[in-house]
């Protein structure tokens, strides 16, 4: 059977998910819907059906790893939602799961890491009273560059502490690879399992289709660019695209440092594009959403910020960003697929 | 299914699980065997053949078989009785008054048999219906007061048994009383339908009939709660196959003015509404009136129920798509299949302009059943001018392939069971169908859906139970669930973003599966766009490399000539 034209791997990001079914239906209808939020996005707006137009897609699941089939039931904010409490209740980041222990002992570096990794997303999410959420968002949309006072005034308290707790430990199991204890007592190294589940992903993708692309959400953008920059035997992706991604941090960026290069750099062996769409009022990515001026471009290939601002408090959401024009019309130019609506 | 698997299953009765050309051939089988072999083909044999074709609404093969027995055999009144009932589903009503003066002339002769007497009721009642038909045709209401009377009189022949000729009496009253029109008749239509009710049997078993009977009795007496209530029955009855909907369907739309979907509150529009509900769940097509939605879509709601929502712009894409889906008619107008109009230059065809895709079983000089492009005429249920079809001669074939057997494996250009031609003159402000530059991935969620004219009836769009199944290694065949019937053949098949991604060809519940898998299941087969392009490419091809090639300037011939 000759293969497919290219097949799209999904990568998830923070926390607690739905099922591997339920999670990968709910992104293929994120990318589904045609002219979703016609107040924010330009239209018109046509979903990307990705098998109807004879692109495979895959999805990496790792949520088992920390949180096994505890799986996240409540789908209503990856819908056209609008409170932040069930945003980010669906994201699931309101609740520190058991095997997140309080970190005791560990090296200067994991411990520097944690207080810093900590201290840059609190920054982001900082301390000031909420001000007029609307009036925020309007004054970013017209000025392209938020202040982390600006981005704190959309989050109460207690859920920014939560959102910087979990995002922080996720990440230090895994970029120090940590061995991570279920509640059910089945150990993970974390950043071994994640790069073995990955690779195999991308390893099947490669055998079904010409060409294969990468869409990689949150902390699933910190295993994507790993796996491509740190893992010799990755096979070659065309397109990588990363949204919401917290890879703007340096502490980030230190801890997936390849051997070989002196600061951090675009993985040009593995990845021929790569593409970054961020909102710049979505906290994971941070005060510093932009990568072009990070990752050092190597022959001549360099990542592309696309800045796209999605709705609501808590932008964070992969069904907000899937939404965009600007987001749909990279994946598609990408993988080939017209965005003609007849 | 082999050849004489089909011929055997039509001569006892039993309707073939067979592709339509298999049926085709089957009945050239038959047909030559009534002159040749008439040890095999006896009357009881093409009695039950006719029958079971009629059923399935074969008519036309239904027709060939019994015209050839009426030009070669003796007299038989079961077959002559179907042969006129083809007759009148077809359209040629003057030659099924023939064959029904005849057939009443010969039973009344006596000496041909037991069944013969019987029969007569059955021709009065179709004599009956001729005179129905014209007046659906034509709005002659000379004939509605024909058919009327008819009605009354083969009732009476039969001893007020035949309570079917009773109720369309009442009906064409009804209807007359109506439209304002006078109708002889004594008592009102209400009168006779209240009579009737205390004449028909307690129990009425489980025959299809008069339960539809009950039903319109109740309906004319304007008992609407009853009404249903029969209806309902009617339709949880194993007998109650689609010859019997449409039946009853075409009743309570031509005769009681029901439109399904209008949204009309009458007693009638009611009824035709429940009768589409359940076309559409157990046989799973919608049918509505393309051009009337098409004028309605500000308020349109359409739920296809089990297949989720669809949105206005889908909806839109739809109504845009049956603009370009046509019926393949023979002359007389009856509908024999389904095709679409696409740009030439989708196909690799140097053809200017848009150009009409069907199944070669369908349209061809060659295939065997099909209808012969000279006798064709297609007509676009959207270009309709006040309801009346406006048809299309057709100029010239393009390309054609024969069909091969379903889910055979053969070379990718070879058995497409497609025709493409140019029709003299198109209807105008029609784009054509748009093609899918790719195949859907099977997935388990992709889907396929069918706009066609199955069983001759309107355009039907088909999305329930839309799934679709399988691919074939060579990309030239597709499987799929999309429910289809006998007419939808040549009818487009849609990805989920309505491009054409093959042309719908056939459909078995034993269809053997694509290697590597084994064994069979139930599905609808099409022939993919790819796959006729490819095929369309390859002759172009062939024949420019057997075109001889012009001799060089400098050649002593091409020099001598000069």
């Amino acid at each position: 059977m000759s293969k497919h034209r290219a097949a799209v791997v999904f990568v998830h990001g923070l926390s607690r998910k739905p099922s591997p079914l339920d999670l990968k239906k709910l992104w293929l209808w994120g990318l589904d819907q045609d002219n979703p939020m016609p107040t924010v996005f330009e239209q018109p707006n046509p979903g990307i059906r990705l098998g109807t137009n004879g692109v495979a897609s895959q999805f990496c699941y790792y949520a088992d790893v920390f949180y096994g089939n505890s799986y996240e039931t409540d789908f209503q904010s990856y819908y056209e939602a609008e409170t932040s409490k069930s945003e980010i209740k669906a994201d699931a980041l309101l609740d520190l799961e058991d095997g997140f222990i309080a970190l005791e002992g560990g090296t200067p570096r994991e411990q520097g890491f944690l207080r810093t990794f900590e201290a840059r997303l609190g920054a982001n999410l900082s301390l000031t009273d909420a001000a007029d959420a609307a009036a925020i968002a309007s004054h970013i949309q017209k000025t392209g560059s938020p202040t982390g006072y600006e981005i704190a005034g959309l989050l109460p308290p207690a859920v920014r502490r939560a959102i910087i707790k979990k995002a922080a430990m996720e990440a230090y199991y895994f970029l120090f690879d940590k061995e991570f204890t279920r509640a059910d007592g089945v150990r993970f190294a974390v950043r071994r399992e994640l790069r073995t589940r990955l690779l195999a992903s991308l390893r099947r993708a490669a055998e079904e289709a010409e060409k294969v692309i990468i869409v990689a959400h949150s902390m699933g953008t910190m295993v994507a660019y790993d796996v491509l920059r740190n893992c010799p035997e990755c096979s070659f992706v065309d397109t990588m695209i990363t949204v919401g991604s917290p890879l703007g941090i340096r502490e980030v960026q230190q801890e997936l440092l390849a051997n070989d290069a002196r600061s951090i750099d675009f993985p040009a062996q593995k990845l021929g594009r790569w593409i970054n769409v961020y909102d710049p009022v979505d906290p994971i990515c941070g005060a510093d959403p932009r990568f072009a001026n990070d990752f050092q471009p190597v022959d001549g290939k360099a990542v592309v910020d696309v800045k796209e601002s999605n709705w609501g408090s808590w932008r964070h959401t992969i069904t907000h960003y899937f939404s965009g024009t600007r987001f749909r019309n990279e994946l598609a130019a990408t993988a080939g697929i017209s965005r003609s609506a007849a | 299914m082999k050849p004489d698997s089909v011929v055997a299953a039509l001569l006892t009765g039993t309707c073939p699980d067979a592709p339509v050309w298999e049926i085709n051939k089957a009945v050239r089988t038959i047909v030559d065997g009534i002159a040749l072999d008439r040890a095999t083909y006896v009357a009881a044999g093409i009695w039950k053949a006719t029958n079971t074709l009629n059923r399935a609404l074969h008519f036309e093969l239904s027709r060939l078989i019994g015209q050839e027995w009426a030009g070669s055999r003796d007299f038989h009144a079961g077959i002559a009785r179907n042969y006129a009932q083809s007759l009148i589903n077809l359209s040629f009503l003057d030659e099924a008054d023939d064959v029904l003066d005849h057939a009443m002339r010969e039973v009344g002769k006596g000496g041909n048999g037991v069944r013969a007497e019987p029969e007569l009721t059955e021709y009065q009642g179709l004599k009956a219906r001729l005179c129905k038909q014209r007046f659906v045709n034509d709005g002659d209401i000379n004939y509605l007061v024909q058919a009327f009377d008819r009605y009354c009189l083969g009732y009476a022949a039969s001893k007020e048994t035949s309570y079917w000729l009773a109720i369309n009496a009442i009906a064409l009253l009804a209807r007359a009383e109506r439209d304002g029109v006078a109708c002889p008749s004594g008592r009102s239509s209400a009168q006779r339908a209240a009579r009737l009710l205390r004449k028909m049997p307690a129990a009425l078993g489980d025959d299809v009939w008069l339960m539809a009977t009950m039903s319109e009795l109740c309906l004319a007496l304007g008992k609407m709660n009853d009404a249903e209530l029969w209806l309902y029955r009617l339709m949880h009855l194993p007998g109650c196959d689609a010859f019997v909907l449409n039946s009853f369907a075409r009743q309570l739309k031509e005769i009681w003015g029901g439109r399904a979907l209008d949204g009309g509150n009458s007693g009638a529009d009611r009824l035709a509404s429940i009768v589409a509900k359940h076309q559409m769940s157990r046989f799973a097509v919608l049918a509505f009136d393309p051009p009337k939605t098409r004028h309605a879509q500000d308020e349109l709601e359409l739920n296809f129920s089990g297949a989720g929502s669809f949105s206005i712009d889908a909806l839109t894409q739809i109504l845009q798509a049956c603009s370009a889906i046509g019926c393949v008619c023979n002359k007389a107008g009856c509908r024999l299949g389904t095709g679409f109009l696409v740009e030439a230059s989708t196909l690799g065809l140097e053809h200017r302009g848009k150009v009409f895709v069907t199944n070669a079983h369908v349209l061809s000089n060659e295939v065997e059943g099909a209808l012969r492009p000279a006798e064709g005429l297609v007509s676009f249920e959207m270009a309709c001018i006040e309801g009346k079809p406006v048809f299309h001669k057709i100029e010239k074939i393009l390309f054609t392939s024969p069909p091969g057997s379903l889910g055979q494996a053969c070379s990718p250009c070879e058995n497409l069971d497609v025709t493409v031609v140019q029709l003299e003159q198109g209807p105008s402000d029609c784009a054509g169908l748009s093609l899918s530059a790719y195949l859907p991935i099977v997935d388990g969620d992709a889907k396929a859906y069918v706009i066609g004219h199955p069983r001759g009836s309107g355009l039907q769009v088909s999305v329930h139970d839309s799934e679709l199944l399988a691919v074939d290694e060579a990309s030239r065949l597709l499987h799929y669930r999309t429910p289809t019937d006998p007419g939808s053949s040549g009818s487009p098949v849609f990805n989920e973003q309505w491009k054409v991604i093959a042309l719908h060809h056939g459909g078995s519940s034993c269809m053997p599966r694509f290697r590597p898998a084994s064994g069979v299941y139930q599905a609808n087969e099409g022939v993919t766009m790819q796959a006729i392009r490819e095929g369309i490419r390859a002759e172009f091809a062939a024949c420019a490399a057997s075109r001889p090639m012009p001799l060089p300037a400098d050649h002593p011939a091409t020099m001598a000539r000069r």
